[in-house]
């Protein structure tokens, strides 16, 4: 499912690069009929600037929806996998009945998160990155490497919690949904707050707001506050999830 | 080897069990029986350590289930009545994956899986629920581990693998490995345990030996009459009225079998067998609905051990 979800984001990703060089060319027109939209709308979504501009270009088409709603689907598949999947199914007490203590079964499951996630996250940067190299955009392989250690840390963010729900509910349905619901959440508070300035605060509930690509990629700006504040949350979301996975019970 | 002490373990408001205490020695075949929703698997799973006991305490050991449950593991093998595997694999890879879970080699499945004639190149999810089943009978017998843990093995197995699988639990037993099975198939656990704890509504209300509970104390007497017997006819205080249905009276006589002959012989009889029973008359009498009195009808068996429909698996 991992590796579908890979293809699809290069395969979307690629699509997208190849078309810069017509966002280059038609960068006034674009810009022209994009002010049509309320300017806090556009930047929700990335468009804080011509799309012809390569770090708007990106988070435009993978860094605003792309990567958080394959990174929210790769989180729910691996996350809840070992838990709420295999109780369901049954497995997870025959692997639990063998010397593999409950540490190691999940501390083992989330290290495949962490590695997966990487490869995810590397595969839809790069592959965008290199698509859109061949058709001429000017990226810098350096702070896109930024990019996808930042994009990486997202999704770590996400798996981390949704590990926590996948343990507290015992059920991929009830943390598919809620992950989900939150997701909305974090577009609509980034939208709202970026549309009426009086709820602007509302924007540092949204991890979108922390997952802002313009900056690395047109001015090889170092995202550590976001990138460790991600690496934070993952941490927190894997750990409680390990320490109340040891102390629950376990029946489908 | 396992003991139980006043182990109790709670779904919030809802019933698991309670109160169990009992004690499988080394070498012993021990049989759990009861119907669905008697809580069975609830002190498996609780023996297992997959569930943390609301009361009391289990050991295996001298383990804590809980606590030292990956220690426990080490020396147990387990088989479910379901057990789930990984549809994707092939059930060798499966079996391999489990047997390194397990720490034995990983082809120790292979002389198994041929004498059970389990095709290993299949995927387990286009398996049947009778051969995904043999993956479990597999698992659980490819280690040599001094204890086996099975809740409802049997399930799904057709009756040629369910008697392969009782060959199996005999070589198991000659070996020395203790064996705790639990069970509503009477047949298999009549073969193969040495003792019985009969389970109702999560409480063990009897433990014993096969041959004790099927012992000379006991005789089931079936009955064809020539017209339905006036009421209260076997009210006698040995008699328990295991099922009357019109002319046909199956009885349960302890003792002096002198007096309910002395009330048959006004009736006319046109049949009547006289055996020593066999542990489905005596799960009959255990699981008759409380309250029911001996004159009647037999309780049926899932309704008298969950008749609130609070029972858990």
């Amino acid at each position: 499912m991992v590796i579908w979800i890979a293809c699809i984001a290069v395969a979307y990703g690629a699509t997208i690069a190849i078309f810069w060089p017509i966002m280059r060319d038609n960068s006034a027109l674009l810009t022209q009929y994009m002010a049509v939209f309320p300017k806090g709308f556009l930047a929700a979504f990335g468009m804080e600037g011509s799309l012809a501009d390569p770090g708007v270009f990106f988070a435009t088409y993978v860094g605003s929806w792309l990567w958080p709603v394959l990174s929210a689907v790769a989180a729910v598949v691996l996350a809840t996998r070992p838990v709420a999947v295999d109780l369901e199914r049954g497995f997870l007490e025959l692997a639990l009945s063998t010397p593999f203590s409950r540490l190691r079964y999940l501390l083992t499951a989330v290290g495949v998160q962490a590695v997966a996630m990487a490869a995810l996250a590397f595969v839809t940067v790069f592959g965008f990155t290199a698509a859109a190299t061949v058709a001429g955009a000017p990226y810098d392989m350096a702070r896109m490497l930024l990019v996808a250690v930042l994009a990486w840390a997202f999704g770590c963010a996400i798996a981390g919690v949704t590990s926590l729900l996948s343990v507290i509910t015992l059920s991929r349905g009830v943390t598919a949904g809620i992950v989900t619901a939150v997701l909305l959440a974090m577009y609509l508070a980034d939208i709202v707050s970026k549309m009426q300035p009086d709820l602007a605060g509302l924007d540092y509930l949204s991890a979108m707001h922390y997952f802002r690509a313009i900056p690395i990629v047109d001015e090889g700006t170092v995202p550590l506050a976001e990138t460790s504040l991600f690496a934070v949350v993952a941490a927190a979301g894997w750990g409680l999830a390990v320490l109340l996975f040891r102390r629950r019970d376990l029946a489908a | 080897m396992i003991e139980t002490t006043d182990l109790t373990k709670a779904y919030g408001a809802r019933r698991g069990i309670v109160d169990v205490s009992c004690r499988v020695a080394d070498g012993e075949v021990f049989g759990f029986l009861g119907p669905n929703g008697s809580g069975k698997t609830t002190t498996i799973r609780t023996l297992l350590g997959l569930l943390r006991p609301t009361a009391g305490r289990a050991t295996i050991f001298g383990l804590d289930c809980w606590r030292d449950a990956p220690a426990v593991h080490r020396r147990l093998a387990y088989l479910g009545s379901e057990p789930g595997f990984l549809g994707e694999l092939t059930s060798g890879a499966q079996l391999t994956y489990l047997a390194r879970l397990r720490r034995l080699e990983g082809d120790a499945w292979r002389r198994l899986a041929e004498r059970l004639e389990l095709d290993p190149r299949t995927q387990v999810r286009r398996l049947s629920r009778g051969n995904r089943q043999k993956i479990g009978v597999v698992a659980a017998f490819m280690g040599h581990e001094p204890l086996l843990v099975m809740d409802e093995p049997t399930t799904g197995l057709d009756p040629l693998m369910q008697r392969e699988f009782l060959a199996l639990i005999a070589e198991a037993r000659s070996e020395g490995r203790t064996i705790f099975l639990s069970s509503h198939n009477l047949t298999e656990v009549e073969r193969t345990c040495d003792r019985v704890g009969i389970l109702r509504e999560g409480r063990l209300v009897e433990v014993s030996t096969v041959a004790a509970l099927l012992g000379e104390h006991w005789r089931s007497i079936n009955l064809v009459l020539e017209s339905p017997a006036p009421p209260r006819t076997f009210e006698l205080p040995n008699v328990e009225v295991v099922a009357l249905t019109g002319r046909e009276a199956h009885l349960m006589v302890r003792g002096d079998i002198n007096p309910l002959l002395q009330r048959i012989a006004g009736l006319t009889v046109r049949d009547i067998a006289i055996a020593t029973p066999d542990v489905e008359d005596l799960f009959l009498r255990y699981y008759r609905e409380p309250g029911t009195p001996d004159t009647g009808r037999t309780a049926p068996l899932a309704g008298a051990a969950a008749p609130t429909g609070e029972g858990v698996r």
